[in-house]
């Protein structure tokens, strides 16, 4: 061996365990680097059951999110979100990510990417009755009114807002958002949570929204009813995706307890869907959206793919909407 | 006149050919500045570098305050893309196609083979020694070049931290890919005539096909075994990657590991004895 060819070789391992070593060394002090984390996943804590993602601009753009606003005319949540918040849902914001945790009054930390008018904010929620408050560097509005919080209030839930960073704000019950604020300068957060983060990784890029779960916390949940409860304890882990633009192509995934549960699950899953096509059979809007449904999956998993076309949503809009009979040509005598 | 005693201590004293083991290191030792110092690894520097230029490119505009990433993409993500699309995907098995065919068929085509067949070593130590160095060539030249990407990529809105076991996965994967893909295609490059050309024709063609296929025909490749070891960074767009998506088997990590170590011995051995049964004729 040369000592060029043995320099080179020196060189390439001095690089692998430079590498290496400050990937070990930030491993265990959790310091490096030197950036502060700013993604909307730092501020969800590792011990979420759930977390959920929607990029609201490619949605609101897409050629689907029209003929839906087209053939169901909401507004009223929206509405009341501006005049409380001042926030536009469809013009404000880009993408939204909530964590929802399993336990506790917390209900769902919601984070909003967008560009937010923070004087305004502030000026409406204070009008309404919230109070600001500095908590680990940033500003909160504690207290908004129950009509601006991402949920029914619950006992002990107190519905604020926080502006994490430039363009990031939050919104959820007050301790959410300070525990939010916490992890992400302790760095314990989403990305932390191997688990989660396998199957968040898994359905990232894979459409514009997507949820991914613990379904064995849901099953904990009081107000789950007995009879699913015995079904979802045999899933460990559930993921949605959807990518909604001209259509919406959708996959749901589950990962059973053990590859028996899986099989149990795919028998149940294909026989249902088989019964459903069988009933629907007469039904074209049923039909259409069946036929467009597969169910597949080997081991513990257990996947459910389907597409909603523009031509379905037309027919669900037809039966929404039926059109209006032509009246009968008066008789001329 | 020698005496039967002398004669017996001559004996004794003439050096023994080496074995398989020291027969492999020395050509090993013979190969390795040989192929470090080729034009083969100049364009295998060119492949691995273009990620580290994008990279480069990415921090760039990180410094003069852009967003490189749309959220929710973020460092970490894009570098378990670029792992898994470019290099899982691409970089290894070509650099393995180009490497692991020419161990033996360059010797071949240059009519160097008759100079390392009739050195005392055993003609599978030839094989053995030639694939020993392609091996530390191109993990040499790669890996240095993954961890680069990483700390390039990773703490753009990502943290070294929490990316570290992901790199020392990929680092893994992306060597056993080579040894896996590279011993494969050096017994390849020893049996066939055209070794490029089929090599070019298993990774882009069987390998797409037989792993969006259900069944088990997916078995028959290295990749349904490598891509199991990173289903995390497994991209779902395309039509291709959908039909893997729908008809997925991923074998656990034991399994995959099994599978690529079995491919790598049974080619190795494979290509050994048939380097060592083969009589290579020398075109004129």
């Amino acid at each position: 061996m040369t000592p060029s060819t043995r320099k080179f070789l020196f060189g390439s391992a001095l690089v692998v365990s430079a590498g290496l070593c400050t990937g070990l060394v930030a491993y265990y002090s959790g310091a490096l680097p030197g950036r502060a984390p700013r993604t909307e996943f730092s501020y969800i804590p590792a011990d979420v059951s759930a977390v959920a993602f929607a990029d609201v601009r490619d949605i609101m753009d897409s050629e689907f999110s029209q003929r839906v606003r087209d053939a169901v005319p909401t507004g009223a949540e929206k509405s009341r979100l501006l005049a409380e918040t001042g926030i536009d849902v469809e013009r404000d914001i880009d993408t939204v990510l909530a964590g929802i945790s399993g336990d506790g009054p917390g209900g769902p930390l919601v984070v909003m990417r967008g560009r937010f008018d923070v004087s305004r904010i502030e000026a409406l929620a204070v009008q309404h009755g919230a109070r600001q408050e500095q908590y680990g560097g940033r500003s909160m509005l504690v207290g908004l009114s129950a009509q601006a919080a991402p949920q029914a209030p619950a006992e002990g839930y107190v519905p604020s807002l926080a502006f994490l960073d430039d363009g990031l704000l939050a919104i959820g019950d007050a301790g959410a958002l300070r525990k939010a604020i916490d992890v992400a300068a302790s760095g314990q957060d989403l990305a932390t949570n191997p688990d989660m983060m396998r199957f968040v990784a898994g359905v990232q890029g894979s459409g514009n929204a997507w949820l991914v779960g613990r379904a064995d916390q849901v099953a904990r949940q009081p107000q789950v009813p007995e009879q699913f409860r015995s079904q979802i304890e045999a899933i460990n882990w559930v993921a949605i995706s959807a990518d909604i633009d001209r259509d919406v192509r959708g996959m749901i995934r589950a990962e059973a307890r053990d590859e028996e549960s899986g099989q149990q699950l795919r028998t149940m899953v294909a026989g249902a869907l088989a019964a459903a096509r069988m009933f629907g059979e007469q039904d074209a809007r049923l039909a259409a959206i069946l036929g467009a449904v597969q169910a597949s999956g080997a081991g513990r998993n257990v996947e459910l793919s389907f597409t909603v076309s523009p031509t379905v949503l037309d027919l669900i809009k037809t039966a929404a909407h039926p059109p209006t009979p032509a009246l009968p040509e008066p008789v001329v005598p | 006149m020698t005496t039967p005693t002398s004669a017996a201590a001559t004996r004794r004293e003439a050096p023994a050919p080496p074995g398989l083991w020291t027969g492999a290191w020395r050509v090993f030792d013979l190969s390795i500045g040989q192929m470090l110092w080729s034009r083969r690894t100049v364009f295998m520097a060119l492949v691995v570098g273009l990620p580290v230029v994008v990279a480069l490119v990415l921090r760039g505009l990180v410094i003069v305050g852009a967003q490189p990433f749309r959220p929710p993409a973020t460092g970490p993500i894009v570098f378990g893309m670029m792992i898994w699309g470019f290099f899982v995907r691409l970089a290894v098995p070509v650099l393995a196609i180009f490497y692991g065919t020419a161990l033996i068929a360059d010797e071949v085509e240059d009519r160097t083979i008759t100079y390392l067949f009739t050195r005392p070593v055993p003609r599978a130590a030839v094989l053995l020694g030639k694939y020993f160095a392609f091996l530390v060539c191109t993990v040499a030249v790669v890996l240095p070049a993954v961890v680069v990407l990483w700390l390039l990529i990773v703490p753009i809105d990502g943290r070294l931290s929490a990316a570290f076991p992901a790199l020392a996965a990929d680092l893994g994967i992306v060597a056993v890919g080579l040894a896996a893909y590279g011993a494969l295609f050096a017994f390849v490059g020893a049996t066939l005539k055209r070794p490029l050309l089929f090599g070019l024709l298993f990774v882009f063609g069987w390998e797409v096909f037989a792993t969006a296929l259900p069944g088990y025909l997916r078995q028959l490749t290295v990749a349904h075994y490598l891509q199991a070891l990173v289903p995390h960074a497994m991209p779902s767009d395309g039509a291709v990657a959908m039909l893997q998506m729908v008809f997925r088997d991923t074998p656990g990590l034991v399994h995959s590991l099994g599978g690529l170590a079995v491919i790598t011995v049974v080619a190795l051995a494979a290509a050994a004895r048939r380097v060592t049964r083969r009589e290579y004729v020398l075109e004129h």
